[in-house]
């Protein structure tokens, strides 16, 4: 039963990336399994109503180097969110570290490793904030699929085809496997099976570049009672840290 | 006086007289032809105009990020080159019999962030090469690592693997800065390509160079120019509340592009 269910989604999906990828036949309607898009939805919608959260994610991604090898480097990153206008991320990999936070006036980016910070007046809400650090300052938030106000519209934006790929464990956590493509990625998820539809596991795959690289991350620590005081999502300067521009992204100077 | 130190590790060899000649002959005479080198430099200069980063390096585990239209070129304007300052003369002299060769493969960076591979991948280091060793100007160490030597103005350089450069002092050779117009036949390691108005730079520790026919040029930064990071040993100033970093005549002032840390030179 669970085979055959695996390999129905599989044609589904397949076939609906083929239809959508095909130059005469434009894709004027996803072809998404409705197995698919109901655990997403539910997913979604558990975490647009949560008023706050914080999860730990350990991210494994590939990188191509020059020589044109293929390798894989680790990270993790700490997000706390408070909706509507609250967020704070702390991103680490071996030698740097990033930290941003959002209390509902500011954003201030903190380079750990230099000791360096940056502070730009900020909107109202995450999801405006989200989108001028995307936009204006070419900084993009991690996950910030998990933050925005309807995870659902976000996500679906611009999916062409979706399936269900049946039941799976994550670190001993059953659940749901589906996925999803748009022209550019591929992304499936792990959605926790039961009362809180949490996602366990991400994994995107950018398959329109060399060696089609993947994002892989898996999500512990979820904690929906999070309190956390106004004080952390407050940026006090670290000992010795020195403020500097925030540069508008494609503004002025040479790349580096 | 003919010597000529030959280095495995490195495709060039140096003459007295600062002048550089291809390692290589059998390479050499296949590809070696000044037209090719300045094809292979065009072609570098080109690749390193690649506007935005993929979208791989970018999306940090965001599925928002695919729907965002790709990110602009960066303007280019506001660099000011100076020739006369920024690109001596410096061509080397080939005698008409010697094979050369053209530029190595120079690695493309054409974007960072935050969490690009660490220094030990992003610097050089990788398959077939350790982690290069960054060694700070003044330092003094007994044993040259692997090297080449350069004669230029009749002092004595030597030219390690991993672009590090000495001069020998009291029986100890001491990390130097290299003298603009030093001419090498291979960039080290992990240089980062910085394209500046019209010209590219490899930019890596502190030094700059311009590929110069067969070979690549010290030369001085233009005031402006934007560099992913600061020599070993700068020195931290704070002036009027603002942070720089001071080295070999210029500030390095620091900000944040593309949640990148990067500087931007400005002559003290």
């Amino acid at each position: 039963m669970m085979r055959t269910t695996f390999y129905s989604a599989l044609l589904v999906f397949l076939v609906a990336g083929a239809r959508a990828g095909a130059d005469s036949v434009p894709a004027t309607q996803p072809a998404v399994d409705p197995t698919a898009d109901q655990i997403l939805r539910q997913s979604c919608d558990f975490l647009a109503q949560s008023p706050a959260f914080a999860v730990h994610a350990e991210i494994w991604k590939d990188v191509i180097l020059p020589s044109g090898h293929k390798i894989q480097v680790t990270r993790s990153v700490d997000l706390d969110i408070r909706r509507p206008d609250r967020f704070h991320v702390d991103a680490r990999a071996h030698k740097k570290g990033r930290s941003i936070w959002y209390d509902g006036k500011t954003l201030t980016v903190l380079d750990r490793e230099k000791n360096l910070y940056s502070i730009v007046d900020a909107p109202a809400s995450i999801d405006q904030t989200l989108d001028l650090a995307a936009e204006t300052y070419g900084i993009t938030v991690p996950f910030e699929d998990l933050a925005v106000s309807d995870p659902y519209t976000s996500s679906m934006k611009n999916v062409t085809a979706g399936g269900y790929f049946g039941d799976e464990p994550v670190l001993g956590v059953s659940c749901r496997h589906v996925g999803f493509s748009t022209d550019q990625i591929d992304w499936q998820l792990w959605v926790a099976d039961g009362p809180q539809p949490l996602p366990q596991k991400l994994v995107i795959t950018y398959k329109n570049e060399d060696q089609t690289p993947q994002y892989i991350a898996i999500f512990t620590k979820w904690n929906l009672m999070d309190r956390t005081a106004d004080l952390a999502f407050q940026f006090i300067p670290p000992l010795g840290s020195a403020p500097i521009p925030l540069v508008r992204q494609n503004t002025g100077g040479n790349q580096p | 006086m003919k010597s000529i130190f030959k280095a495995p590790g490195k495709g060039a060899q140096f003459l007295h007289s600062g002048m550089l000649v291809g390692r290589d002959s059998k390479r050499s005479v296949l590809l070696g032809h000044s037209r090719m080198a300045i094809a292979c430099s065009a072609l570098y200069a080109v690749l390193a105009l690649t506007p935005s980063a993929t979208l791989a390096d970018r999306g940090q585990g965001s599925i928002r990020a695919a729907a965002r239209p790709a990110p602009a070129p960066p303007q280019r304007a506001s660099v000011h080159v100076e020739p006369s300052h920024a690109m001596p003369d410096v061509h080397p002299v080939v005698p008409p019999n010697v094979a050369v060769q053209p530029p190595p493969h120079v690695d493309m960076q054409v974007h960072r962030d935050w969490d690009d591979n660490d220094e030990d991948t992003q610097h050089g280091g990788g398959f077939a090469s350790g982690a290069p060793v960054r060694a700070i100007r003044g330092q003094r160490v007994h044993n040259l690592p692997h090297h080449v030597s350069i004669l230029f103005n009749n002092q004595n350089y030597f030219y390690d693997d991993d672009g590090n450069y000495y001069q020998q002092q009291d029986g100890d050779y001491m990390v130097v800065q290299p003298p603009v117009g030093a001419i090498v036949a291979a960039l080290p390691p992990g240089v980062a390509t910085v394209v500046a108005g019209p010209t590219t730079y490899y930019y890596l520790d502190g030094v700059f160079y311009v590929a110069q026919d067969n070979s690549f040029a010290v030369v001085n930064p233009p005031a402006g120019i934007v560099v992913p990071d600061l020599p070993s040993g700068a020195n931290q100033v704070v002036v009027n509340g603002n942070v720089y970093y001071q080295f070999n005549g210029f500030n390095y002032q620091p900000s944040i592009r593309d949640g990148v840390t990067v500087y931007t030179l400005t002559p003290m």
